[in-house]
């Protein structure tokens, strides 16, 4: 059985009508998520892109903080800037703000449009009905979970096809237009991830196996020479060979250790389970040996690695590894049994391929697994985007094979050939549309976070300490990350920290000034979780977990609010007066939790400077240490005072406890006071003690907040 | 011969891909210690009184904590009081001066109190005392830096013993004092 035999000409109504079904299939998809929150790296990239419009010859060139780190600039990311420059010129003519992410969406939706185009003119090159794996290329379960994301992923897949799509069909027609637009493919593929420079030695080894024309090789050639170029640039710019830093990124990640490639293994093996195809098909067409049994004993097997390995994962979550794992286990099997057929020359796997198509698919999709190992500092499913056409090649030709010793057996399988297709494309789009929708939600949570947190919390200055849609969302309210210097972060400020969007901690000293202030959840409508903390879903991260999805009722995230207090920070520069000479100082009182107090001798008055530009809600508890039962020594005095610069109280709260034999004289006062607005220089906020004579107690405010005065300040959402 | 042409080029792209991971994983070489570095004390630290509940975990002394005070990020040594502990110094004879960082970790407390003595043979030297207030003093939010004059004539087998205790009030709660880039350097050197 022959590939294709002629060429797929433009002209053809063959052609149109699939390069018509294939982008209704693409844009059908892709439409109920067009209004998909930035979510993941994208918000890195927006940042990038509005900083690329200043300075757009490099527009890395801007101090960053990412996870807790300080940087200099972004030279060293680990893409350089295409995404960047493609965000910037939508920036520039649809601007950003609520609601507008359909535009961004809708435009990069160019990127699966070429893909699946690309793949279409390869298959084309290799099978019979190419529209069958370009198909399935935009109903990939990874395709449409990526495809509603802003990252150079779907770019780099689609200029990768593209450059090979073109390059093949170049060398097929020998158009030197063709040579031309490969290299202009091949230059953006590269220009938008790093790795895609294994191009180069893919269609190298290509051109040098045709003894391809000259017009080839400077296809092969120009791309890289042109990255060369703009990195020598750019590291003229920065002074300093900017991949070394990137490549100094992994290494501290100790990408290239025992336990990270085997983790990283794992992780290969699990997304191409069940993110290629549904798992069901490749299990079908790769496992079914023995009667069956091989793949009995195969699931078996990786139960029992699965127990070895992850041994704390419920049994869903095991079940789903031994799965993922045993499919892309075969899957990769079979490639590396014809590979090694199509090289050394043993007993010809019924590929359908010739030998050297069979060691250009082979080449690609090793060649891409290779890099993944190797280069990346974890496993991620988007990472393995460039091996799904080869992967999509192999089972369809092998369904074409297939195909027709079916027609010459004397019995009908039970599921044939054409069954097998269409239900992998069926259940392969459904099973998609699942994740992407189990995505979508996931990206959701963070707008909603960050509407729900401004309706309470507005007006205080915010930080946050995560990334993702988290980092975008609550930026767009006002809030920003930790600063390197976090002594510039004031008394009264806010710090939100998420359970999964890659928190990190702040600074001891900070922390150490901080109280916290409430815990916001949210949960999704579906079960499936494509990243979660409490189930070991890890679709872009191995670090969160070995499968790429999982299933739950929890809550997803859940948002730890903490306020800096204010009495505690701005001690330093409060005035104290104090009749015994002991100025008060910061530490812990038990009630009977710990709580950050500020801790004063009897005779103290301590007088903050009152800056707050907006009327407040004080919120205090004060309560006596070291006062027994029996020192019943008469009424121990507080008073607050928010006074002008005059000196006129604007607002005042008197009280008084008597510890002794009376319980309620030990219990800790809570206290509401309503300050209003600062107008100007020089007004304060008081907090006084008085004790009588002789007293060894000592006095806590304990638990300072200050809130907004209609809010409900301490809420737990959902 | 088409086999042999490819096996040698999946060779090589391995080959690419060891060299590119050993380059990526490999030491990163570093030149000798200058003079002007001098004698690093930090690692040289043991302790040898703490007292009793010092930390939850009943660490006295944290090593290799990062610590974060304005903005500049050390690795520390971090003593949590009270705890005393003594770097040795044999076979150092003359004039030295002790430089090192010092910031308290937290901005919580009534202070801390650190004290460096220089323990000879029967013999013990007070030569630095310093208090640090990070909770109501904002210079002490921040590393300060200290530089001891030190002076190991006729002393064979001294060593370094440094203190750290609560403040006045006795409030022990999160008396955590880091101390970075610790170093004994000859008294030319310092100058």
């Amino acid at each position: 059985m022959k590939a294709f035999t002629h060429t797929p000409a433009l002209r053809r109504f063959q052609v149109h009508r699939d390069l018509a079904l294939l982008t209704l299939v693409v844009v059908g998809c892709a439409l109920p998520f067009l209004s998909q929150p930035f979510h993941m790296d994208d918000n890195f990239y927006m940042d990038m892109a509005r900083n690329a419009r200043v300075h757009p010859l490099h527009p890395y060139d801007v101090p960053y903080d990412f996870g807790g780190l300080h940087l200099p600039d972004m030279a060293s990311h680990s893409h350089p800037p295409f995404q960047t420059y493609f965000l910037a010129a939508i920036q520039r003519f649809a601007g950003e703000g609520e609601g507008r992410e359909w535009i961004y969406h809708g435009v990069a939706l160019i990127f699966p449009l070429l893909a699946a185009v690309a793949m279409y003119f390869i298959a084309a090159r290799f099978v019979e009905r190419p529209l069958w794996p370009s198909l399935c290329l935009a109903a990939c379960p990874l395709v449409l979970v990526m495809e509603h994301t802003l990252m150079a992923d779907m770019p780099t897949l689609a200029f990768w096809l593209a450059a090979v799509a073109c390059f093949l069909w170049a060398d097929e027609l020998n158009r030197k237009s063709l040579y031309g637009a490969s290299a202009l493919m091949q230059f953006a593929a590269m220009f938008a991830s790093y790795q895609a420079a294994a191009l180069f030695p893919l269609l190298g080894w290509y051109q040098l196996r045709r003894r391809g024309r000259l017009s080839g090789w400077i296809a092969v050639l120009l791309p890289p020479a042109a990255m060369g170029t703009w990195l020598a640039v750019s590291s003229l710019h920065y002074h300093r060979m900017i991949l070394l830093d990137t490549l100094g990124y992994v290494q501290s990640r100790a990408a290239g250790s025992p336990a990270m490639l085997g983790t990283k293994l794992l992780a290969l093996l699990e997304y191409q389970g069940w993110l290629i195809v549904f798992p069901f098909f490749l299990l079908y067409m790769y496992a079914r040996g023995l009667k069956g049994r091989l793949l009995g004993l195969s699931l078996l097997a990786a139960l029992f690695l699965a127990q070895a390995v992850v041994p704390a994962y419920r049994p869903v979550d095991k079940a789903i590894f031994a799965i993922g794992l045993t499919a892309g286990f075969f899957l990769m099997a079979r490639i590396g049994a014809a590979c090694s057929d199509a090289f050394l020359g043993g007993r010809p796997q019924q590929t359908g391929f010739d030998r050297l198509t069979t060691q250009f698919l082979s080449l690609w999709y090793f060649g891409v697994a290779a890099y993944c190992l190797i280069l990346f500092t974890e496993g991620s499913a988007r990472y393995i985007l460039p091996l799904v056409p080869p992967a999509l090649l192999f089972f369809f030709r092998r369904l074409e094979i297939t195909e027709v010793t079916e027609y010459r057996a004397e019995s009908p399988p039970l599921l044939n050939s054409a069954m097998v297709a269409s239900g992998t494309l069926i259940l392969s789009l459904t099973w998609g549309m699942f994740l992407a929708q189990a995505d979508f939600e996931l990206a959701r949570v963070y707008p909603r976070a960050a509407a729900a947190f401004a309706r309470i919390y507005s007006g205080f200055d915010t930080y946050v300490t995560g990334e993702w849609g988290f980092r975008y969302y609550f930026g767009r309210t006002g809030a920003k990350p930790v600063p390197a210097d976090v002594s510039s972060v004031r008394g009264g400020s806010l710090l939100v920290k998420p359970g999964l969007a890659v928190p990190y901690d702040v600074p001891a000293d900070l922390a150490s000034m901080a109280m916290p202030l409430a815990n916001l959840s949210f949960d999704l409508k579906t079960p499936f979780r494509t990243m979660d903390t409490r189930v070991p879903a890890g679709f872009y991260s191995t670090g969160w977990g070995l499968i790429p999805f999982s299933i739950s009722e929890m809550s997803l995230e859940t948002l730890e609010v903490r306020q800096v207090n204010f009495m505690v920070e701005r001690l330093p520069w409060a005035r104290v007066e104090s009749a015994a000479g002991v100025k008060p100082w910061p530490g812990y009182v038990y009630k009977p939790e710990r709580a950050l107090a500020v801790l004063t001798k009897p005779g103290v008055s301590i007088l903050y400077p009152w800056e707050m530009r907006r009327p407040v809600v004080l919120r205090v508890n004060i309560g006596l240490v070291n006062a027994g039962p029996s020192a019943d020594d008469g009424p121990h005095e507080f008073e607050i005072l928010r006074r002008n610069a005059r000196g006129e109280v604007l607002a005042r709260f008197a009280g008084s406890l008597r510890p002794g034999p009376g319980a309620e004289g030990r219990e800790w006062q809570p206290v509401k006071l309503n300050l209003p607005a600062c107008a100007g220089a020089g007004e304060t906020l008081e907090f006084r003690y008085l004790a009588p004579a002789g007293s060894g107690a000592m006095c806590a405010f304990a638990e300072a907040f200050l809130a907004n005065a209609d809010k409900d300040w301490r809420a737990d959402i959902r | 011969m088409r086999a042999k042409s490819a096996a040698i080029l999946l060779g090589a792209i391995t080959a690419l891909g060891c060299i590119s991971l050993s380059n990526a994983c490999g030491p990163v070489a570093t030149g000798p210690p200058s003079r002007e570095a001098g004698v690093d004390l930090l690692g040289r630290l043991v302790v040898v009184r703490a007292g009793p509940g010092a930390a939850e975990d009943g660490q006295s002394v944290r090593r290799h904590e990062w610590v974060v005070r304005h903005g500049r990020r050390l690795v520390t040594t971090t003593l949590l009081a009270p705890v005393a502990v003594r770097a040795g110094l044999a076979g150092l004879s003359g004039r030295f001066t002790l430089k090192l960082l010092a910031a308290p970790v937290f901005n919580i407390g009534d202070g801390i109190q650190l004290e460096v003595l220089v323990v000879g043979a029967g013999d013990t030297r007070p030569v630095c005392s310093r208090y640090f207030d990070a909770g109501r003093v904002a210079a002490d939010r921040d590393w300060l830096r200290l530089e001891v004059p030190l002076d190991l004539s006729g002393a064979a087998d001294s060593c370094l013993e440094i203190r750290v205790s609560a403040g006045p009030q006795g409030d022990l709660d999160a008396d955590w004092l880091a101390l970075a880039e610790m170093r004994i350097v000859p008294e030319k050197a310092a100058l």
